[in-house]
């Protein structure tokens, strides 16, 4: 990722801090009008508004919507579904969705996990984190810069939660990133309640995990809300964001350099449980705890290469 | 012991979720399968193919629910091979699974769910017909105000559910004939 590439990417409402973005998928007009007010950004999956498997393909209208709002608002990509780690093959389908996403809306980058939710073109029903072996870097690294020729705009990996126990690997979780980085040149995407679900489930040190992770390839910043649930917290980003997960998101982004988007992220079945309300609420919050604050620090700040 | 390749590693994972046998000489897959997170993993899985289902398939998914079947029903989900992601795919093979049930109201409720669905997204451009034991308007009544079921007496009914039909279906009394035993008494015989 060059400097001239990062600098086109969008930026808060005041000069140097990031921008605020979440999770949206069309045919919500009500959610639309409540949330654009607060957001500099909309995070777009595309694999979420395919309905079936045979000839994959995007909503025709949800891509309409879109593209009518693109003078209002910047767009992101996010990908779910697909499956860079899966040892035989990635799903193809994700990317012609992608195609028609590209040639709807501009988007300043687009994003997928570093896990798997196929095996043998087999369904896994979840998504399990890449394990962090030499083997499996030197395969994302391939997929990568496939990814990376295919599409104009930069591409960003995010960290996955691990509920499964650990498999033993030559990586630390930090160290596994920045391999990827600098075999790559990509960009991060870090899901700060990854990190703390990974805190209480696997006992990560989100602080040696900061210390040791290249923080200037951190693009953008996920926060969520999950559930505590028999013993295991949850990243299901069903809830609104607890104010510990903001303060910690303050402090990851004030260590950023180059970061440019804070995503609240929500799954699409929370919306309606959850109401608009919550989730403007969430978006205040996000704002005003996460983001409030880095204006003096981040003000200034010349942005650099991503490796 | 040799390391798991990314394969083995894996195709052992799976089998762990889909809770089909696996290598169990492997420490770490063994670790896996007696881990509660194996365990919370699969009813993580369940529960989102449950939450996609109670919106494409409301109808099905309450009355299994209602009649305490829905988790052997995703259980047994789960385990199809051919498990999509996608909601389309998902409605369609949970009620085709449906449709085998040995209760004939859920056979009825998903096969005439299935047919909604088709019309709906185009994939069914004739009528079709899906026959009831029971008057069908208190079912659809009770499952769409999320009230259990009356206890109904047997009275053969036809949906017919196609794009050609005004509001997507209607329903029709399939009338009883009579008409003489052996024996010279008379028996109720549905017309068909």
């Amino acid at each position: 990722m060059d400097r001239d590439t990062v600098a086109t990417m969008p930026s808060g409402r005041r000069s140097g801090t990031p921008a605020l973005g979440t999770t949206y998928q069309p045919r919500r007009p009500l959610l639309l009008d409540a949330i654009l007010p607060h957001v500099d950004v909309l995070e777009v999956s595309p694999d979420s508004l395919v309905e079936a498997t045979d000839g994959p393909t995007m909503d025709t209208e949800a891509l309409e919507e879109l593209s009518c709002l693109g003078a209002d608002i910047s767009f992101v990509a996010h990908g779910v579904g697909l499956s860079m780690a899966s040892h035989d093959d990635w799903w193809d389908g994700y990317l012609h969705c992608l195609d028609q996403l590209v040639g709807a809306v501009p988007l300043h980058w687009h994003s997928e996990h570093l896990g798997f939710t196929r095996v043998n073109g087999e369904f896994l029903g979840t998504m399990l984190a890449a394990p962090r072996t030499d083997e499996m870097l030197a395969l994302l690294a391939g997929r990568i810069s496939l990814l990376q020729a295919r599409y104009p705009i930069p591409f960003l990996v995010e960290n996955v939660v691990g509920l499964l126990p650990d498999f033993p690997a030559p990586h630390s979780q930090a160290g596994f990133l920045n391999r990827l980085v600098e075999a790559t040149g990509c960009g991060l995407l870090l899901d700060v309640y990854n990190l703390r679900c990974d805190e209480a489930n696997q006992g990560l040190s989100i602080e040696a995990f900061l210390d040791e992770l290249h923080l200037d390839a951190v693009v953008e910043l996920h926060v969520a809300g999950g559930v505590d649930y028999r013993g295991f917290t949850l990243d299901v980003h069903s809830r609104p964001p607890l104010v510990s997960t903001l303060e910690l998101t303050h402090r990851v982004i004030a260590r950023c350099p180059n970061l440019r988007l804070v995503t609240y992220e929500l799954m699409e079945e929370a919306v309606e449980p959850l109401g608009t309300g919550a989730i403007v609420d969430s978006l205040r919050m996000t704002r005003e705890i996460a983001l409030g604050g880095s204006q003096l620090r981040l003000a200034g700040t010349e942005v650099g290469a991503v490796r | 012991m040799t390391p798991l390749t990314l394969e083995q590693l894996q195709v052992g994972l799976l089998d762990l979720i889909k809770d089909r046998p696996t290598d169990a000489s492997d420490p770490y897959l063994a670790g896996v399968a007696g881990s509660d997170a194996l365990l919370l993993v699969r009813e993580i899985s369940a529960s989102w193919r449950a939450i996609s289902l109670d919106t494409h398939a409301p109808l099905t998914t309450t009355l299994l629910r209602q009649r305490g079947h829905l988790v052997d029903e995703m259980v047994e989900l789960m385990q199809v091979r051919g498990l999509s992601p996608f909601h389309a795919d998902l409605r369609d093979g949970f009620l085709l699974q449906a449709m085998d049930h040995p209760d004939p109201i859920v056979v009825a409720v998903a096969s005439f769910e299935q047919a909604l669905a088709g019309v709906a997204d185009g994939t069914v451009q004739s009528d079709l017909a899906v026959d009831w034991t029971v008057d069908p308007y208190p079912v659809l009544g009770a499952l769409l105000s999320g009230q259990v079921i009356p206890d109904l007496p047997p009275a053969p009914h036809r949906c017919v559910v196609g794009p050609s039909v005004a509001g997507g279906f209607r329903v029709e009394a399939i009338p009883w004939m009579r008409r003489p035993s052996a024996d010279g008494d008379v028996e109720q015989q549905r017309s068909d």
